[in-house]
């Protein structure tokens, strides 16, 4: 039994050091039995962040949660998880009944149990655009140097002056409209029940993930649960992983590229989806490289973008074109 | 410092600022536009006065969109306001209390050779230090050298640019408030003193 838990840990230590890994899974789940009163919960990882657990229990009411953690210190031995240290609570109201149950297993976010692996998935760009001060704060910075440059011999109005500008360049920078949200990517492959959507966004992704990385690695992450799941990690590109159903037909896409099991590309433009067949090869924008990236030799795929303003697209495995 | 002096010292902060943007690499990720555009305003706002100089607070007056812009860039960055607070609290009271300083006795020897000492002078003696590998020197007279360091305005802001910068370089604010108001206090002391006994 230990030999076969030995070749098991082995393999899963491979999974998880192997090449292919390109982060460090950020959401692991951790079982709790909780009591109530209880408001609020924090669960702290040192080095890794921390989980605040909001939902609140009344006075009497039980229950058994698993509540995710954005990190674990250590790796799980061959005695399990017992060498895994829990996570740091804080309760409130103070002295609540709280008790660890352990490491939730399998962990849904490791490779080996779940093959969700995200390096093996495409990942959106993230724009970093968070953090441009945009032209027209630029503009006004500009404008107060070309008046306070006038007006230096005259502190107090250089002054009111400046404040003013002041005030409305930061105003300017701080209400920059985000980005238009989370960009996603569906994938699947031809004939299976279950499909993969990763989700990229920078600093902020809500939903209920299997598996969350963060880039660049090794920034703290907040994971607040309450009625949703929000992963937060101000700056930072995030990306979370879970499984969807396979789409029982294909959806309308403004954009589609084919690639033949040989690996001939072409562009096919608009594509009303279901049973409808594809336009014959257009001139046109090539797929973008991220989205071609990772893909597996001799099969047929299939890529699109999804209709309207929001960053969506699709990932088609063992796509074969009807004549 | 005149015009062309704050005209230099507003291109110096806003090419730092546009290279911070431009610049993606981790190094660079980690560190606070606002230090980094506050740096040339002390360095130039503590130089030592001269005659048709910018009075303070219209030199005030210039930086504070380059200094909003930065600092609101760091806020949608990631950083909280309490870092942004820890960050300009101490380096702009330190700014401050040199500017009166440099205001009341800007003129004075006493005010030139504190300057060149603690500003210049640490920095450089600093930066000699690290060359020389006594980055934590256990000998008295490296130390007291370094220990002059401490009370430098600019190097306390450079290490809070970084993110664990301060504790890296295991640096507190109050050596270098306590020096600027000594500075302060001995700038009035000198002006009174000259003004009873012309």
């Amino acid at each position: 039994m230990k030999v076969r838990f030995a070749l098991l840990w082995l393999v899963w230590l491979g999974a998880w050091a192997g090449p292919l890994q390109a982060g460090e899974n950020r959401r692991w789940l951790a079982t709790y039995e909780l009591e109530g009163p209880l408001e609020r919960l924090i669960l702290e990882v040192e080095g890794f962040g921390e989980t605040v657990w909001s939902v609140g229990l009344a006075g009497g009411e039980r229950t058994t949660l698993d509540l995710p953690v954005p990190g674990i210190q250590g790796t799980p031995s061959l005695d399990g998880w017992a060498s895994v240290p829990a996570p740091r609570v804080t309760s409130v109201p103070k002295g609540a009944s709280v008790v660890f149950a352990g490491w939730r297993t399998p962990q849904p976010g490791e490779p080996f149990f779940g093959a969700q692996d995200l390096a093996r998935r495409a990942r959106p760009p993230v724009p970093g655009g968070d953090v441009s001060p945009g032209a027209a704060s630029l503009a006004l910075a500009l404008a107060a140097l070309v008046l306070g440059l006038a007006w230096c011999h005259r502190p107090r109005t250089a002054l009111v002056l400046g404040l003013v500008a002041g005030l409305g360049c930061g105003l300017l920078v701080l209400t920059r409209p985000t980005d238009a949200g989370p960009r996603r990517v569906l994938e699947g492959q031809v004939g299976a029940l279950s499909w993969f959507e990763v989700w990229g966004r920078r600093g902020r992704l809500v939903g209920s993930f299997e598996r969350v990385e963060v880039q660049p690695a090794g920034a703290p992450l907040r994971i607040d649960v309450g009625d949703e799941e929000e992963i937060s990690a101000p700056g930072r590109a995030l990306y979370g992983l879970r499984s969807v159903p396979a789409l029982d037909r294909y959806p309308p896409l403004a954009e589609v590229w084919v690639r033949t099991p040989r690996g001939e590309w072409s562009g096919r433009g608009a594509w009303s989806g279901g049973d409808e067949l594809l336009r014959p090869p257009v001139e046109g924008a090539a797929a973008p490289g991220w989205l071609r990236g990772q893909l597996p030799q001799g099969v047929g795929v299939l890529l699109g973008r999804f209709p309207g303003p929001g960053q969506r697209w699709l990932r088609v495995i063992g796509f074969l074109e009807r004549d | 410092m005149g015009r062309p002096g704050l005209l230099g010292t507003w291109i110096l902060s806003a090419l730092l600022l546009a290279f911070v943007q431009v610049e993606a690499a981790p190094e660079v990720t980690g560190v606070s536009r606002l230090g980094l555009v506050l740096l040339p305003w002390m360095a130039s706002g503590l130089f030592p006065r001269a005659d048709g100089a910018v009075p303070f607070p219209s030199f005030l007056a210039l930086s504070l969109p380059l200094l909003a812009i930065a600092a609101a860039l760091d806020l949608r960055g990631g950083r909280t306001l309490g870092e942004t607070i820890q960050l300009i609290g101490p380096a702009g009271l330190a700014w401050m209390l040199w500017a009166k300083a440099r205001s009341v006795g800007g003129q004075q020897v006493g005010y030139k050779v504190c300057w060149g000492l603690l500003v210049p002078g640490s920095a450089a003696l600093l930066l000699a230090l690290g060359w020389a590998g006594a980055g934590a020197p256990t000998h008295a007279v490296p130390q007291a050298l370094g220990w002059l360091a401490r009370l430098n305005p600019l190097v306390w802001t450079w290490a809070a640019t970084r993110s664990q910068g301060l504790v890296e370089a295991g640096l507190d604010p109050l050596p270098v408030l306590a020096a600027a108001a000594v500075l302060v206090v001995c700038a009035w002391e000198h002006r009174a003193r000259s003004e009873v006994d012309p």
